[in-house]
């Protein structure tokens, strides 16, 4: 049966089968096997580029990053997160791939914003980006990139003051933008075309509720393409607050 | 015969051919999650039989069984919970031949259905355990391997499993 089948775009190495089976995984198109792919964390889509060169290549040429250091620690090492396991992801910027930093909440206030590195900005093959930064600071880049990204999924990231604009860096090139974190704070996104789903949440909204309300409508009423909002209880009860008409 | 042709419960058949010449008989509604079929339909090549000539007819029997379930006029939540959890179960090699036909057919439930199971087979296996689940012969000399697992060491620490389930 498998030797009818055509060969694949060999593209990054040769394949064979060992003499118990038949190597079928490989022989699939690369677009089904980052599909696969993007079930895992990165941390599982790394090691399998070990595996043989056809899968050396799939994993450098993931499009689908989905990182998180807590779940390293809470599922691989069975450990808290740790300056230990932070020091480790740093090697992996040196390495050209994902860069990776992040802190607890107790370190929050020594800790410096994290820069969306430029290697990551510009890859023109991202498509889907969650970043779970631990309330830390999140720069973004002042120019545009992510010419494919199709979803951005910001968890537990603050904006710093000067960013609060998410402006054109997102605007022309997400098609889904998922915004997650501990304190309102007040979003605009600016010419925002392209973007068709918008998801926001705030974890502790105690005394903000009023000004979520307005915030959330502050930059919704500029989206012309959005077919699809979802927010938090949270958010949703700050629409009300704020007497917005926008859940009619 | 008039009030059969007013019905709106009217029943349009189609006929899908596996590359092995097999011909199976299906409910247009069923078969167009198919997104492939469905365009088909549309362009009007559905008159005559739809040969699928990248599906085996052991991998189609999988897909139609998939697709009686997940159509809307059969089965609840907890029915069709339950199919897919079965239906992941079948052997590596059948879930990644109904993958590749997922793809190819455009049946995108099927498709995330297939690629998880078989995400959920590599999930914290160790490399050795993934070569030997899916038959991956390494063409890396061991001074080359070396260096890629130097580059990434703390991929290949933890906790992790050996087994080949």
């Amino acid at each position: 049966m498998e030797t009818s089948l055509a060969k694949p775009k060999a593209l990054g190495a040769s394949i064979t089968g060992t003499s118990e089976g038949i190597d079928r995984i490989s022989y699939l198109p690369d677009e089904i096997l980052h599909n696969i792919l993007s079930f895992l964390y990165i941390f599982d889509v790394v090691q399998l580029s070990i595996s043989s060169k056809r899968w050396n290549y799939i994993c450098r040429t993931m499009p689908y990053l989905h990182f998180d250091i807590i779940r390293f620690g809470n599922e691989r090492v069975k450990r808290l997160w740790d300056w230990q396991i932070a020091e480790k992801f740093k090697d992996y910027q040196l390495g050209g791939y994902f860069p990776v930093d992040s802190s607890d909440n107790k370190a929050k206030c020594c800790h410096l914003p994290f820069d969306l590195p430029y290697c990551v900005v510009t890859c023109e093959s991202l498509q889907v980006l969650k970043l779970q930064l631990s309330g830390d600071m999140l720069k973004l880049p002042n120019h545009l990139g992510f010419c494919q990204l199709k979803l951005l999924h910001l968890v537990k990231v603050e904006l710093s003051n000067e960013h609060l604009t998410m402006s054109k860096f997102l605007a022309q090139i997400s098609k889904v933008l998922k915004y997650g974190a501990s304190m309102a704070k007040d979003i605009i996104i600016e010419n925002p075309f392209s973007i068709e789903v918008v998801h926001i949440f705030f974890y502790d909204p105690d005394d903000h509720i009023k000004e979520i309300g307005m915030l959330v409508h502050k930059m919704i009423k500029n989206v012309h393409s959005t077919s699809a909002l979802k927010l938090c209880m949270s958010s949703v009860s700050g629409l009300y607050v704020g007497s917005n008409p926008l859940l009619e | 015969m008039a009030e059969a042709s007013s019905s709106i419960t009217e029943k349009f058949f189609l006929t899908l051919k596996s590359s092995d010449g097999d011909e199976f008989v299906l409910e247009e509604s069923i078969a167009i999650q198919s997104i492939t079929i469905k365009n088909m339909v549309e362009d009007g090549c559905s008159s005559s039989v739809i040969p699928l000539s990248k599906v085996d007819t052991e991998t189609l029997i999988k897909v139609i069984e998939y697709m009686k379930m997940h159509s809307s006029t059969s089965s609840n939540e907890e029915e069709i919970e339950n199919f897919d959890k079965k239906f992941v179960s079948n052997s590596i090699n059948t879930i990644l031949n109904i993958l590749e036909a997922a793809n190819f057919l455009d049946i995108n439930n099927l498709l995330e259905l297939c690629a998880e199971a078989v995400a959920n087979r590599i999930k914290n296996k160790t490399p050795e355990a993934v070569r030997k689940i899916f038959n991956i012969t390494s063409d890396f000399t061991p001074e080359e391997e070396a260096e890629i697992r130097n580059e990434t060491p703390w991929a290949f620490e933890g906790n992790l499993d050996h087994s080949l389930d």
